[in-house]
Order: C-alpha cells, then structure tokens, then sequence
C-alpha cells in the first residue's frame, strides 16, 4: 500500500511538472509582454539588443527550472503587478476553496447516496419520480444559471440568506448547494440504479426470508455493495466539481483560488496565473490520489491487482 | 431500423415538446433578425427600460438595447459557437476515439492516458489558456469549447468500439482480407452510429453550458455582443432593481441546455432500448 501511495505521488509530481511548464511556456509566448512598453520608441529590437549586452536572456527551459526552483526552496511566488511575496495570499485563499470543495463533496456524498438509496427502495414512488426530475432539472443547468435563481428565491425573495461575504456558516450554504448541483443529479442516478440492482439479488431476498429489519437490509448490505460505483462516479466529477466551485466563488465573491486566476487572467498577472494554476493542479492531483486509495480502500479485489504494480484499472 | 428509431422517438411524449421547442427557438434566431429585431449595439438613452410593447417584447435594458433583439442575436452566438463546437468535438472525438480502440496496443494506451490528463484539467482552465495564448476570436472560442469536451466524446466512443471489435464479423472481415479502413467505415462507424448520435446530442448541452460559462467569467466573447452568458455577466449589477435583466437571458440558457438534455435522453432511449430498459 505504501509503496502504491509513492508511487501515485512521483508520478502526479511529473504531471504537475509537465503541465507546469505547459503553461509557463504558453505564457511566455503569448503577445503581450510585461517590458513591451521599452518597445513605445521604435527601436523594435530594443530588448534582444538589451538582453544580449546585458547576456541575460537565458532559454525558456533554464527560466522555467529556476521558476521551479526558486518556488520549491523558498515557497516564493513573485507578482508582477503587486510587488510581493504572493505565498500568504495564495495559501489563504487555498483554504477558502478547499472549505468550499469540501463541503461541496459532502453535501454530494451525503445527500446524493441517500437520496439514491431511498429512491431505489422505493422505487416507482412520488418520492423517487420527484428525485429524478428535480436532479435531472437541476443537473442540466449551468452552475451560474442556477447560482442566480438561488440568489434571486432565497435572498432578493425570501430575505433568508446573504448571497455574498465569507464570515459566517449560512454565508456557504448556496455555494455547497451550487457545487453540488452538477454532479448531484448523476451521483444519484449511479446510486440508485446500483441499490436497484442489489436489492434484486437473491441475498436480499435470503435476508428477508430471515425476518432482518429492512433498515439493516437498505443500510447495511445493499448500500454497501452499491457505494463502490458511487465513489467511482464522483471521482469522474471532480474537475466539473473545480470548474463549479470557481464559478461559486466568482458569483458569491468568495476569496478563492479560482477567484484569483481569473482575476490574474484579467491582469495579465503571470505571477498570480501561475501561482494559482499551480495551486489548482496540485489539489487536483492530490484528490485523485486521495480518491484511487479510498477506492482501493473499499474495493479488495482491486487492492491486490494495484498492489502488485498493475495501476491501469 | 431507422424508421423503427424514428417512430419511437415521436412516441416519446417530452423529447417530442423539447424538440418542438428548440427548433422554434433555433428559427427564431435567424427569422426574427430578419423582421427588425437586429440592432443590438445601437445605445437608445432615451428609451432605458421601455414598458413592454411589440417593438419592445421584453422592454429594453439600461442603455435602451431592445433585449428581446439581443436575446435573439445572442442566441446565435451561443447556440451557434457551440454547435461549432460540438461537430469539432465529435469528429475528432469519434476519429481519434475509434482509431485508438480499433488499432489498441501503444497508440490506445497513449490516447487513454491523453484524455485522462486533458479531462482532469478543469476546462474553464484549458479554455482560458487557449484563449489568452491564441487571441481572442470566435473560432479559438469554439476550439476551446470543443477540447473540453473531446475527451468525454473519446471515451465514450472508444468503449463502443472495443465492443464491436470483438464479434465475429469483424475477424471474418479481416479473414476475407479488407482492409482497416474498409473495416472501419463499413462496419465499426455503422455499428456505433447510435452512441455518435446520443454522444452529439448530449455533447451539445454540455458545450451551451461551457459557452454560456465562459461567457458569463467574462472570458472570450467581448461585450457589445450579445452572447447569453455575457448578457448575465454585464446585467448582473442590475440583479436587486432590474431583475428581468439577468433572469431572461438565464431562462433562455437554461431552456435551451434541458430541451437539448431531454432530446439526448429521447434519442438514446429510441436508439438503444435495450439498453436502456430499466430507466
């Protein structure tokens, strides 16, 4: 297991690299540079000629190593607008967007499986027709469509909850419920039919004959068995989950990371677009690894075939 | 087949009223245009927020554009770029998707490998880079569309192809000595057409959804022009006084992306009801 967990992380290492320099290098070629302004007087060659007497242009690659380095050793992210250390500002607005991811996915895991559940148990009930139309309404709604009509029903109707500022716990109920909106609907749908499918099972029915409660029967035995395609499902949402959140952000102007990058887009603040992009990769990365070690967690078939080395599930 | 196909997605109560819709709006895009309702620029200060009337079906905004004539134009921005989108998406999609599956070995793992990283990136991400290292024109706007969703096409067409890879007609064609790319056309793109079909359909919501995204993160399509998410994003100061301002635009977004959802859903269960039993 150990080595399993070492292994994912050297290799999201590489990636983090790779995709890295991907962006570095689309950000140095990009028109429009931040010393083009030495170009106002005519003299087009001006910079080659002032770096080539100066001998300070190294390569693309030799920039970016240092980039890496100097991030790396010192945790120091340079701004070109902002003449600081960027490091304190990204690490505090890190937190606010993993609070809000977080409770993104719990909001999903929680309210996804047991709705799915139920729906599947009873199945063909208003309660499970309900479910399906409403997750199917809301899911196919663009996040920011659906942040607006919860903005414009519980806070310019209903007066009930504040659509922007970060201080208290009722400030983060309409982001969770934005987050959780897209990939909701389709957490409840894989639960359900998976709860379906088991509730058919001749064991189920051997529990019955038993006289088990139906509760042990639901809870116990068949969500366990149908939890495993969930926990799948969700994984393959987590980036659709990241684009939701910084849409949240954006929309409920909560100091995030997403909220950052675009705001460094819209600056042309490479500093602030690489920090952040960095800072995305990297939680991006670590929830994949987080998720394929609960699944293998939870799934002791495939446990032993990643163990012993065959990662392609 | 196909006409079976076709009479079942007729039968098909909600896919039929959400096609009935998205044509009209769909004509109405390009019909409305031509009776009047095309100039969306033009700032009238005089006429801010005119009552409700034929010229003005959805008043006017807080420049005196007539919104039912940006809405309109707007619709061909969002439906049209994403269309754009969409038919990039699906053939490269499908091309790649089935190459990879039918040829496998190196050139299936590095494709897999490829989707999984470009499908981890979150795509408002790809989308903006693409943007901000290629310029800012419409067609790098649909490419960016497009590539976000590539990879979900690849998949998807890939799984059905390695399941028609391994029946016997396939073997037996490749025994009588045809060649791949006979193989291909005649036999694997035919036995897949549904999943490309479906996969179109479902792709096109998810590219309006992505259009509307960018354009609401004011990213891409600059302002006077009317695409639906931009309109929330310019509106969006007016939310508390003039709330029909952003609410129009959304409701459009919003009908388009679930007519479009529900005509996916229709198409699958008339194409695939095997398949599909149990839902």
């Amino acid at each position: 297991m150990f080595k399993f967990i070492v292994k994912r992380i050297l290799t999201a290492f590489v990636v983090l690299l790779v995709a890295m320099f991907a962006v570095f290098a689309i950000l140095t070629y990009i028109p429009g540079s931040r010393l083009g302004y030495l170009n106002i007087w005519g003299q087009g060659d001006l910079l080659d000629h002032l770096f080539t007497a100066l001998s300070v242009k190294p390569s693309l690659f030799t920039r970016y190593l240092r980039y890496i380095y100097n991030v790396f050793t010192t945790f120091h992210f340079a701004s070109m607008a902002r003449h600081h250390d960027l490091s304190a500002t990204v690490l505090q607005r890190t937190r606010f967007t993993l609070l809000l991811t977080f409770s993104g996915f719990i909001f999903i895991v929680i309210f996804g499986i047991s709705a799915g559940a139920y729906a599947a148990y009873k199945k063909g009930s208003l309660f499970d027709k309900a479910v399906s139309l409403l997750s199917m309404f809301v899911a196919s709604l663009p996040p920011f469509c659906l942040a607006i009509y919860l903005a414009m029903i519980f806070c310019l109707g209903l007066h009930l909850l504040p659509v922007f500022g970060y201080d208290s716990i009722k400030n983060f109920i309409l982001p969770t419920i934005t987050i959780a909106s897209a990939s909701l609907a389709t957490t409840i749908q894989t639960c359900r039919f998976a709860v379906i499918e088991e509730l058919n099972k001749p064991y189920i029915k051997n529990l019955r004959s038993r006289g088990q409660k139906e509760g042990v029967i639901l809870f116990r035995h068949a969500l366990r068995n149908a939890v495993l395609p969930t926990i799948s499902v969700i994984r393959e949402k987590t980036a659709s989950i990241f684009v939701s959140t910084f849409i949240a952000e954006w929309f409920y102007a909560i100091p995030g990371i997403g909220y950052y990058l675009i705001q460094g887009i819209n600056s042309r603040d490479y500093g602030v677009i690489m920090a952040s992009t960095m800072v995305i990769a990297i939680i991006l990365l670590l929830f994949n690894i987080i998720s394929e070690v609960l699944y293998c967690v939870f799934d002791p078939q495939l446990r032993s075939t990643q163990l012993r080395g065959e990662t392609d599930v | 087949m196909f006409k079976r196909a076709v009479r079942r997605f007729v039968r098909n109560r909600t896919a039929m009223i959400a096609l009935i819709i998205f044509v009209m709006m769909v004509l109405s895009c390009f019909i409305f245009p031509l009776l009047g309702y095309n100039d969306f620029e033009s700032l009238h200060l005089e006429s801010q927020y005119a009552p409700v009337s034929l010229r003005h079906p959805f008043s006017t905004d807080n420049l005196g554009r007539d919104l039912f004539t940006r809405i309109v134009i707007g619709g061909r921005y969002t439906l049209g770029l994403s269309f754009i989108a969409t038919i990039i998406a699906v053939v490269f999609g499908v091309a790649i998707g089935t190459l990879a599956a039918y040829k496998g070995g190196w050139l299936d793992n590095f494709t897999s490998g490829l989707t999984q990283a470009v499908s981890a990136i979150p795509y408002v991400l790809t989308a903006i880079i693409l943007e901000v290292s290629l310029g800012w024109g419409q067609g790098w706007f649909s490419l960016a569309i497009a590539l976000a969703n590539m990879p979900a096409v690849i998949q998807s067409v890939r799984a059905a192809v390695l399941k028609v890879r391994q029946q016997e007609f396939i073997s037996a064609a490749r025994v009588a000595g045809k060649s791949d790319l006979f193989i291909i056309t005649k036999h694997v793109l035919r036995n897949i057409y549904s999943t490309v079909i479906v996969r179109f359909c479902s792709t096109y919501a998810a590219s309006i959804v992505a259009c509307s995204v960018l354009g609401y993160l004011e990213v891409g399509i600059s302002s006077p022009a009317p695409e639906w998410g931009r309109m929330v994003a310019d509106y969006f100061h007016l939310i508390q006084t003039r709330g029909f301002l952003v609410f129009i635009p959304c409701l459009f977004i919003s009908r388009s992306v679930l007519c479009v959802t529900m005509i996916s859903h229709g198409l699958r269960d008339a194409l695939d009801p095997k398949e599909y039993q149990h839902e």
